[in-house]
């Protein structure tokens, strides 16, 4: 028992320094199909070494967001962090759309509460994993810019999952052409 | 977010299904709750009849050959109260479990969603639970409440219903036993401020039982068929679309 919780520690400072804290690392996977398989085998590692719960999803397809609550209790959901200096304007403490229903938003605003609410809940990772026909060029680099100034402001990764490799090429020091393979055995050696 | 704002948010969004449920637990107990009162109502008239048919003697032969052909009557009353009880209460289950079923099917990629954000099985299926329970609760209140604005409606048609009933499981046994024979000797002895029919039965409303009861038991058979519902049906579902959103 106590050498598992040993090797579970070992895993965790090995996972951390692979993905440092503030950066966006961008995973390349040839197609989508591809690309659920290493999301799903990213899942099972993590659950795996114990880090389910610093785990948070961003999908344009499986959301997590539960449409009948407000933007406010979607974005709470996994706790509330103190310092919400990060968060957007449209999503600031005063913002109107705080108290409408989520099921009011659209796809890309749907995007980025999901990231938003990860860092609320002091998520470690937040795993990225979208469709080609969401995310066009214009949108994604909206979208990362602004993922990157709020990363600035906490302790988080972003793992971005993509067929595009045009965004590795953008951001060469913290792209991984062959995704690493994260299973207990390969990181605690 | 606290777990019982999300409870009722998701009671709210799901209103026309509870409504549809709440309606069918408002009926739920009030039969319930009417057919325990009926027994309760007939138990207190058979202590009624003995205590007055003791007033002719203990030992006197028509009493004691009117007293077996009552306490048979009053027997079968009680069985069937009882077995219309348990006909009511696996039918409640069963609504229940179907209606159980299909919210669970609807409310799929609401699982899911609380998966996504890290929900435990057991937190996903208490607000499942909890949603139930609140709809049950209001449909007990709703029940309660019209149990006591019609009070002494409810007493008065019971007693007669129930005497009805006696006075019909009664006529059955009067052709093997000569029961107005006895009841013409027993009385012929006697002067009693009851007649032949209030010694059998109450008059229009009993005197001893002037509420009903049975509201503990309903609830606690309501309550109990949700638990057994979600812990026997949603939770293992739940579990096993845990595996499909985060595979292990």
């Amino acid at each position: 028992m106590l050498f598992r919780s040993k090797q579970l520690d070992v895993y965790r400072e090995n996972l951390a320094k692979l993905f440092a804290p503030k950066t966006i690392q961008y995973l390349y996977v040839p197609d989508e199909t591809s690309l659920n398989d290493l999301r799903d085998q990213y899942i099972k590692n993590f659950a795996s070494g114990g880090l389910l719960k610093q785990l948070a999803f961003i999908s344009s397809r499986d959301t997590g967001i539960l449409d009948y609550l407000s933007v406010r209790n979607n974005l709470y959901i996994n706790g509330h962090s103190k310092n919400t200096d990060f968060l957007p304007e449209w999503l600031n403490n005063n913002s109107p759309i705080l108290d409408q229903p989520a099921a009011t938003l659209d796809t890309m605003q749907r995007l980025y509460l999901q990231f938003y609410r990860g860092l609320m809940g002091k998520k470690r990772y937040l795993l990225l994993s979208g469709r080609a026909e969401v995310f066009d060029p214009q949108v994604t680099r909206a979208f990362l810019t602004e993922a990157h100034r709020a990363l600035q402001q906490t302790d988080s990764c972003l793992l971005v999952l993509t067929t595009d490799q045009s965004l590795l090429s953008a951001n060469p020091q913290n792209a991984w052409k062959q995704p690493p393979v994260l299973s207990l055995n390969t990181l605690v050696k | 977010m606290h777990f019982f704002e999300r409870t009722f948010s998701g009671f709210r969004y799901h209103r026309r299904y509870y409504i549809v449920m709440m309606l069918l637990s408002v009926a739920f107990c009030l039969i319930s709750i009417m057919l325990i009162t009926s027994a309760m109502i007939d138990q207190s008239a058979q202590g009624a009849f003995l205590q007055r048919l003791n007033s002719f003697g203990a030992q006197n032969k028509e009493a004691i050959l009117l007293s077996t052909q009552v306490g048979q009557a009053h027997a079968k009353m009680v069985q069937s109260s009882q077995a219309l009880l348990n006909r009511v209460l696996i039918l409640n289950g069963i609504c229940w479990l179907i209606g159980t079923a299909w919210l669970w099917h609807h409310r799929r990629s609401e699982t899911d969603a609380l998966y996504l954000v890290g929900k435990s099985s057991m937190s996903i299926g208490l607000q499942y639970a909890f949603e139930a329970f609140f709809s049950f609760w209001i449909s007990f209140m709703i029940s309660v409440f019209l149990i006591i604005l019609f009070n002494d409606q409810l007493i008065e048609f019971l007693t007669s219903a129930n005497r009805s009933v006696f006075g019909h499981l009664l006529q059955e046994g009067y052709q093997s036993v000569d029961i107005n024979k006895a009841f013409r000797q027993l009385f012929a002895r006697h002067l009693t401020g009851f007649t032949r029919e209030t010694l059998f039965y109450y008059g229009s409303r009993t005197d001893d039982i002037t509420q009903p009861t049975g509201f503990l038991k309903t609830l606690g058979s309501g309550m109990a068929v949700i638990l057994i519902t979600n812990l026997g049906l949603v939770t293992p579902l739940s579990m096993i679309r845990k595996r499909r959103v985060m595979p292990r």
